[in-house]
């Protein structure tokens, strides 16, 4: 087993699938990266959650972590909130009503509508992540770790990056700067990721590849992850192509291709497997 | 000049929030405390200037997100105090940081439907697990903070006992020993909840920041103490006990130790509840 470990907390852009490991690409970028740095990879992202989840886990993982480790946050839109203990992936709220589905219209789901609609609002989304900011930026002083590296999924909230000099942040961000472009612009979005996206975390397996490559460079030369370069592949995620057994092969999540094809609506409690709820 | 910054709850605050809302009081003429109350005694006696960013009710979150307004204003000649408090009070609605607890909105009729739903993400989605979190999380942004801008060692003066006892980690930071609550049920003659609600605060709290003023004089001395000699502020020891009852209260010779303003106020609720909800929509919802 690798002496050092590379901590990864994130959403959907980072986590494993949820089908047996043998079913598993170990060419996804955390995994490709684990390899490239002689770690062994603890990934505690979840598909849907909150930056509140991935703080939970950082915590966790903060007496454990050593200068020779390598952390990783994927970070999710500040906007998420984990309303259902038992249920983190159900952060948003068109996932309310995947846990009304499930459980039926009941005083939490009640509660966590109640709160988006009247009490939540973006300067306490930015509170909050600043305050989780500043926490892993103090631990990573206090406990002398390498610079804890910030992945921004999507377009963050206001944050001074320069207030945080014991954290590393990428320019650009996952989703606008290569999730996105992997979809020509003719093509109609919403078609090619329904009934859900086929792609390993949002991306096309030469793209992990790049992705994890860019990583490595910024983790070992401590130069900014740059996302917002021409070095990722652009424009192959199409309708078409996502119909093309090679192309399925070479990019995409095979698991989640057959499952497509035989798409149904959920039953209840079909959608949350056992390993998205939280011990 | 120097400046002194406090950041708390009403254990030292003087004011609702915003502060023009003081103009809502029915009592303007009073003073609640401005030349006598501790955080001005310690300003004083550091030769600093007072900066109290404090507002009586709120919650964690409107706390450090003073700190946040403040933190480039923030050298490190100054002094910077946490009143800590309770880390389960939400701040619910962005312009009233005072009231952040279900059963403090449903005081005011007008906001009944405030209420519930307050009541609701109390009941079913706060939890310990979170609200450890989002202290833990505080607490290590301010100590941060002190640490990139070289600032003093905020003390952080526990107004209640806190959820969680583990974040005395954080390096940057220095915290009381005991907390404001205790030393203000200590002064209490009897030991009982009835009593205390009932015949002793009976709406309003008469004392300045629930503390006599005796008991002021000494916490000014021992958060001194802190500032120029490091000696950890211990609230536990020599603190008055026992010295609030009904009759003290009434007893001439006692009047000094507390708010001539809040006894006006409190003996005018008595008279007249409907007061509340004038102050309740005054609050400015």
């Amino acid at each position: 087993m690798a002496d050092k470990k590379l901590y990864i907390v994130g959403d959907s852009f980072s986590s494993e699938l949820w089908e047996s490991s043998s079913d598993i690409s170990n060419n996804t970028w955390h995994r490709l990266l684990g390899k490239k740095l002689e770690a062994e990879v603890v990934n505690k992202s979840l598909i849907g959650s909150s930056q509140d989840y991935a703080w939970t886990h950082l915590h966790l993982f903060q007496s454990h972590i050593t200068p020779d480790d390598y952390v990783i946050v994927c970070l999710t839109h500040p906007a998420r909130f984990w309303f259902f203990q038992e249920y983190p992936s159900l952060s948003k709220i068109d996932q309310i009503w995947t846990y009304e589905d499930i459980n039926g219209v009941d005083p939490l789901s009640i509660a966590a509508r109640n709160f988006i609609k009247y009490i939540q609002r973006k300067d306490l989304d930015t509170l909050w992540l600043k305050n989780r900011l500043g926490w892993l930026a103090n631990s990573a002083y206090s406990y002398g770790w390498r610079k804890p590296l910030i992945i921004h999924t999507m377009q963050p909230d206001d944050i001074d990056e320069s207030q945080y000099p014991d954290l590393s942040f990428s320019k650009g961000y996952m989703y606008d700067h290569i999730s996105l472009p992997e979809i020509p612009e003719n093509e109609d979005y919403e078609k090619c990721i329904e009934p859900f996206d086929s792609r390993y975390n949002h991306l096309c397996l030469s793209n992990h590849a790049i992705l994890a490559d860019k990583i490595y460079n910024s983790l070992t030369t401590n130069i900014t992850l740059d996302l917002t370069t021409n070095d990722f592949k652009k424009n192959i995620f199409t309708k078409e192509a996502i119909g093309n057994p090679e192309f399925q092969q070479a990019e995409l999540s095979l698991p989640m291709s057959e499952k497509i094809k035989g798409w149904v609506l959920p039953k209840k409690k079909s959608i949350i497997p056992a390993q998205f709820r939280f011990k | 000049m120097t400046k002194l910054y406090v950041i708390g709850d009403s254990f030292s605050a003087i004011e609702m929030w915003p502060k023009s809302a003081k103009s809502v009081s029915p009592y303007p003429n009073y003073d609640f405390g401005t030349s006598v109350y501790w955080p001005k005694q310690l300003a004083d006696k550091l030769g600093a200037e007072l900066v109290n960013l404090s507002a009586i009710g709120c919650s964690q979150d409107f706390q450090w997100s003073q700190i946040y307004d403040h933190q480039d204003q923030i050298t490190p000649d100054d002094y910077v105090i946490v009143v800590l408090t309770e880390a389960r009070r939400f701040w619910y609605f962005h312009d009233c940081p005072g009231v952040s607890r279900a059963d403090l909105i449903a005081q005011s009729p007008s906001q009944a439907g405030d209420a519930e739903i307050a009541e609701q993400f109390e009941r079913y989605i706060q939890r310990d697990l979170l609200a450890v979190l989002n202290l833990e999380n505080r607490l290590g942004a301010l100590s941060y903070m002190a640490h990139t801008r070289g600032w003093r060692k905020p003390l952080i003066v526990y107004a209640m006992s806190q959820i969680s006892d583990i974040f005395r980690k954080f390096n940057n930071l220095e915290f009381s020993k005991g907390t404001l609550t205790d030393i203000s049920v200590n002064e209490v003659s009897i030991a009982t909840e009835e009593y205390y609600n009932n015949s002793i605060i009976r709406g309003i709290d008469p004392r300045y920041n629930h503390l006599t003023l005796s008991n002021h004089n000494i916490l000014v001395n021992k958060i001194f103490d802190y500032f120029t000699k490091q000696i950890t502020v211990d609230l536990t020891t020599d603190f008055l006990n026992t010295v609030l009852s009904e009759e003290s209260l009434s007893d001439p010779d006692f009047q000094h130790e507390v708010s001539p303003g809040a006894m006006f106020w409190r003996q005018s609720l008595l008279k007249d509840w409907r007061i509340w909800k004038k102050f309740g929509v005054a609050l400015g919802r």
